[in-house]
């Protein structure tokens, strides 16, 4: 059984740029309580360099232009989720990502989602649904965290 | 060796890759080109070329590269940023069904104000970039993720303590 306050920690991101940030994040977390419990991403070329860190899932890509490779991320979430019952997922996105943090939302999660670098001038819609649901909201521009009450900016990953 | 990408973004950009073969051809570029074009259904001629690279070959021809030629995906300039290699990056645009929005733009536009990066946006100035690669000092950059970390640390602390209760 699992020690009281010990926490079950989901971190995730997509393939390409949203991966790179949490790499740099995740050399700087060996003062977090725990270590990650599991790793999602999205493509399989980022599953050998996560599979050094601990148990991985590949997810798949999916954009809002397509409702089936959509719908095919969400049920590997859910899975996943069930599965795992993490009590936080952290992620730099993106809407993959965000399909997780759903997903573990409603099984009772925490969601920190720090907002990419790539998002310069506003959110993206996947960034833009997770402010309802976020428990941590960060953001990488200054600029960005001054139009939310809700987003703070403590500093760019990259 | 020049690194040509286009990320890992799930559109083509033959818009780049062909504009770099042709250049190549007409001389415009001397240095040995190598690619990783994604999704692109154009073929290079004039240089050697893969689909896909796994994220360790990525970041060895990466690191190899004299500088690095791409999108204005982030994670691209962030790692040239980063390996203090110079970059020319091209924006993929939303009116040419390379990208979903144009974001890219804001990101050249920023990280150029900056100092950090040269931009083509688009075919016809990538001559100009091409030529400005060669003696291109990047401004560093600062970031902080210490901070970043530090921030989620302490949320998790609480969180931890909350769930002792």
């Amino acid at each position: 059984m699992k020690k009281k306050g010990t926490l079950r920690i989901c971190v995730g991101a997509s393939a390409g740029g949203h991966m790179n940030e949490l790499l740099k994040l995740l050399e700087r977390s060996k003062s977090w309580p725990q270590p990650p419990s599991f790793y999602v991403t999205s493509l399989a070329t980022m599953a050998e360099k996560l599979a050094q860190l601990g148990p991985v899932y590949i997810i798949g890509e999916c954009n809002r232009w397509h409702p089936l490779k959509t719908m095919g991320v969400l049920l590997r979430s859910l899975k996943i989720i069930i599965k795992e019952r993490p009590d936080v997922v952290i992620t730099t996105g993106s809407l993959p990502l965000a399909i997780v943090c759903l997903s573990a939302k409603l099984f009772g999660a925490k969601i920190v989602w720090i907002d990419s670098i790539a998002n310069i001038e506003h959110f993206s819609l996947s960034g833009r649904v997770i402010l309802y649901f976020a428990d941590l909201f960060l953001t990488q521009w200054p600029e960005l965290s001054r139009e939310y009450k809700k987003v703070e900016y403590v500093g760019a990953i990259v | 060796m020049i690194f040509l990408t286009v990320g890992t973004y799930p559109l083509p950009f033959d818009r780049l890759v062909k504009a770099i073969d042709i250049a190549i051809r007409e001389r415009l570029i001397e240095e040995e080109i190598f690619a990783q074009i994604g999704q692109c259904s154009y073929k290079p001629k004039n240089m050697a070329y893969v689909q896909m690279l796994e994220k360790e070959a990525f970041d060895s021809y990466f690191q190899k590269a004299s500088s690095i030629i791409s999108h204005a995906g982030i994670g691209t300039i962030t790692m040239a940023l980063d390996n203090e290699k110079p970059i020319l990056v091209m924006p993929r645009l939303k009116k040419y069904g390379e990208v979903v929005n144009d974001h890219q733009v804001a990101i050249a536009k920023r990280f150029e104000e900056l100092g950090h990066i040269l931009v083509a946006y688009d075919v016809e100035d990538l001559p100009d970039g091409i030529h400005k690669l060669k003696n291109f000092v990047p401004r560093k950059r600062k970031a902080n993720p210490d901070a970043v970390a530090n921030r989620i640390r302490q949320f998790l602390n609480n969180l931890s303590e909350s769930r002792k209760g």
